[in-house]
């Protein structure tokens, strides 16, 4: 009574009534070996997620259920208090103000990096590798040096209160460090170049005859961009967006030097876990948490703005 | 049109991305370290060592290096709690600064090596000799010391501050920071409060809470990186640690130190071996060499603190001898208690400092 699977398959696929057997078993002998080229052409990608990304994911997983013993030792314990704990009332604030930091760091590398892009991709001319290594060029220093070079511009006997006291442009010193204002300012700073390239790359392959056409249709310059220009650069400002306030959420070192007392980050709260109070599975449920959040808001985003091909 | 226009777009803003994120230029070079690390110590039995900033002399290290021909990785931290989490992680140092209560937690952890052949032990301060965290000093080498208390800009304040509750003055709203140390920060506000510095009582714990969320507005920063920020006149009034506000006078002569009247902390820190260096006698070689009564005294005057060689004196600079910044007369000293080893109850500190730290928010009025 045992069913014949093969001859079942090979009458669903037609293949019985194929002539040339030959051609057949050619083809399989063709289809096995391009499935083992393929098997060992992903074999270092997977082996390299496994390692560096699914464990490591996986550790941090079991480690979020795990508690602190009185000796300071990770004990399993299978309990979900840390969740529990960190998903109390009392975070949401810092969660919020984080978001807060970040969307609004996101909002200025638009604006600045927007125009910088166009002006680059348009009216660069020749100068364009030039001004393309402008915008890259902070990269060959250490961000924590020029957080550093941030701190003595912004401080109240700094490089920016001397100028403008100088020109009289105030009359007293400005205390920007260690404020909101510092932490944004230097978000904003270090995460302009991620928000002016993939904006760069959109614009630079971009049409701009497509400008005259509006025209000659009878367009107003702003009705040009705004109907033409900002649709076509959307992927651009997808990414944009993505790249600055994904890692400026998550961002410690900023808040760290720039900020004061009222302006911790998530990131701050999580490193504190790790690196001061000693509780790692606080830490690591924590950061779940943070990561859930940000894969919901990135999913939501590129579906709302219609780029989901970025997903796939 | 469109589509296929930004399906390109989208793959060249993917090419188009800067080679190195911060993010990855940071692991490539902590990886690079790594190798460097693990390559070094197999072949040239490099010492590993990780201290406290601000605590050694400028070429302390370099002439060990050159005296002894022992590599030397010099790693620094700048608080008591990153020391640890690194220990619990193996990080692999051969010899690590921690201060007294660490010290005692570390031991009890079973994360520290006997330290044998150190020779220079009877020369010890009698106060350090057989502190009751270590007795006999088995595990550590007390190397310097000092107090905890206010350092300020004299030229900022109306009058110099006196007191702990002086850190709660509204005037100087904005210029004052906090030690982001739990054990100093909640140990202050426990004592001005007329508590005990070291208590584990949890109502205690909770006054002290409410101290420094009343204390919010006024503070800057909570951190231990304050040097710079006195000397630059940024901040009036720090709660710091007496070497740092001496090498803060040495660039602004205009920061003085007071030890507060309600009393304060005295801290020693020591060396100590963790159980899983692989290059003990390099490390006592580094101990022999660093407290030799000229070398350790050369780390007192660029440091400020004080060291706790006896026989070192003489050639510790003048200024620092019965001084609130250096050495303390006795007098002072009677006003200061040791941080003591809590054990587990150091996680009701951590929650404190947590909700401090993350939680509370400053009530602006």
């Amino acid at each position: 009574m045992a069913f014949d699977y093969s001859a079942a398959v090979d009458a669903a696929s037609g293949l019985q009534s194929t002539p040339k057997p030959t051609t057949r078993k050619g083809r399989m002998w063709m289809s096995k070996s391009r499935r083992t080229i393929g098997f060992w052409l992903a074999l270092p990608f997977v082996l390299y997620i496994t390692t560096f990304f699914i464990i490591p994911l996986l550790s941090v997983c079991f480690m979020s259920t795990e508690i602190v013993s009185d000796m300071d030792e990770l004990v399993p314990a299978y309990t979900l208090s840390n969740y529990a704990a960190a998903l109390s009332s009392q975070y949401l604030p810092i969660l919020l103000r984080s978001a807060l930091y970040a969307a609004l760091t996101t909002v200025l590398c638009l604006g600045i990096g927007y125009p910088l892009a166009w002006f680059i991709a348009r009216h660069g001319g020749r100068h364009k590798t030039l001004y393309l290594l402008l915008v890259m060029l902070p990269f060959w220093t250490s961000y924590l040096i020029r957080i550093f070079a941030w701190m003595t511009i912004l401080q109240t006997e700094g490089v920016l209160n001397n100028i403008l006291l100088y020109l009289h442009i105030i009359s007293a010193p400005l205390d920007i460090l260690n404020s909101p204002i510092s932490v944004i300012l230097g978000l904003t700073y270090g995460f302009l170049p991620f928000a002016t390239l993939p904006l760069y790359a959109t614009l630079e392959k971009l049409d701009f005859g497509l400008l005259e056409a509006a025209a000659d249709l009878g367009s107003t310059p702003r009705k040009a961009f705004f109907h033409v220009i900002l649709p076509l650069s959307l992927p651009g400002i997808t990414a944009a967006c993505l790249l600055t306030f994904v890692p400026a959420m998550g961002d410690f070192i900023t808040p760290e030097l720039l900020g004061g007392v009222d302006t911790m980050m998530v990131g701050n709260l999580i490193q504190q876990q790790y690196l001061a109070s000693f509780n790692w599975p606080f830490g690591a449920a924590l950061s779940l948490i943070l990561m859930l959040i940000m894969l919901s808001f990135i999913a939501l985003f590129l579906k709302t703005s219609g780029s989901t091909e970025l997903l796939a | 049109m469109i589509q296929r226009l930004s399906d390109r777009s989208v793959a060249e803003s993917l090419l188009n991305r800067p080679l190195l994120s911060r993010r990855q230029f940071l692991a490539g070079a902590a990886l690079a370290c790594f190798s460097f690390c693990t390559s070094g110590c197999s072949q040239k039995q490099t010492l590993n060592i990780f201290n406290y900033s601000n605590y050694i002399g400028q070429t302390t290290v370099a002439d060990f290096s050159r005296d002894t021909g022992i590599p030397v990785i010099y790693d620094e931290f700048s608080d008591q709690d990153t020391l640890f989490a690194k220990m619990k992680l193996g990080a692999g140092y051969d010899l690590v600064v921690a201060t007294d209560y660490m010290l005692r937690r570390m031991i009890r952890q079973k994360l520290l090596a006997e330290i044998k052949g150190f020779a220079l032990k009877d020369q010890i301060m009698d106060r350090f000799a057989d502190p009751p965290w270590d007795p006999n000093l088995t595990f550590s080498v007390p190397y310097m010391w000092g107090t905890t208390g206010i350092g300020y800009n004299k030229t900022k304040v109306q009058e110099p501050p006196r007191r702990w509750t002086d850190l709660w003055n509204p005037r100087y709203k904005g210029r004052i920071t906090m030690l982001n140390e739990k054990r100093d920060s909640i140990g202050a506000a426990l004592i001005a409060l007329g508590l005990n510095g070291n208590t584990t009582d949890p109502q205690e714990l909770a006054a002290a809470k409410a101290y420094l969320i009343k204390q919010m507005p006024l503070v800057r920063q909570y951190t231990c990186d304050y040097i710079d920020g006195l000397a630059r006149n940024e901040i009036w009034l720090a709660q710091a640690w007496s070497g740092d506000v001496a090498r803060a006078r040495q660039s602004n002569q205009d920061i003085e130190y007071c030890l507060p009247e309600e009393g304060s902390f005295v801290f020693v820190d020591s060396w100590a071996i963790p159980a899983t260096s692989r290059h003990q006698e390099e490390a006592v070689a580094f101990l022999n060499y660093v407290m030799q009564p000229q070398i350790v005294s050369e780390v007192t005057n660029a440091t400020g603190y004080p060291n706790a060689i006896k026989t070192s004196l003489p050639y510790v600079d003048k200024q620092y001898i019965n001084a609130p910044l250096g050495y303390p007369p006795a007098e002072m000293l009677e006003r200061t208690i040791f941080q003591t080893d809590i054990g587990a109850e150091e996680k009701k500190w951590d929650r404190i400092w947590n909700e401090v730290k993350f939680i509370a928010h400053k009530e602006e009025d």
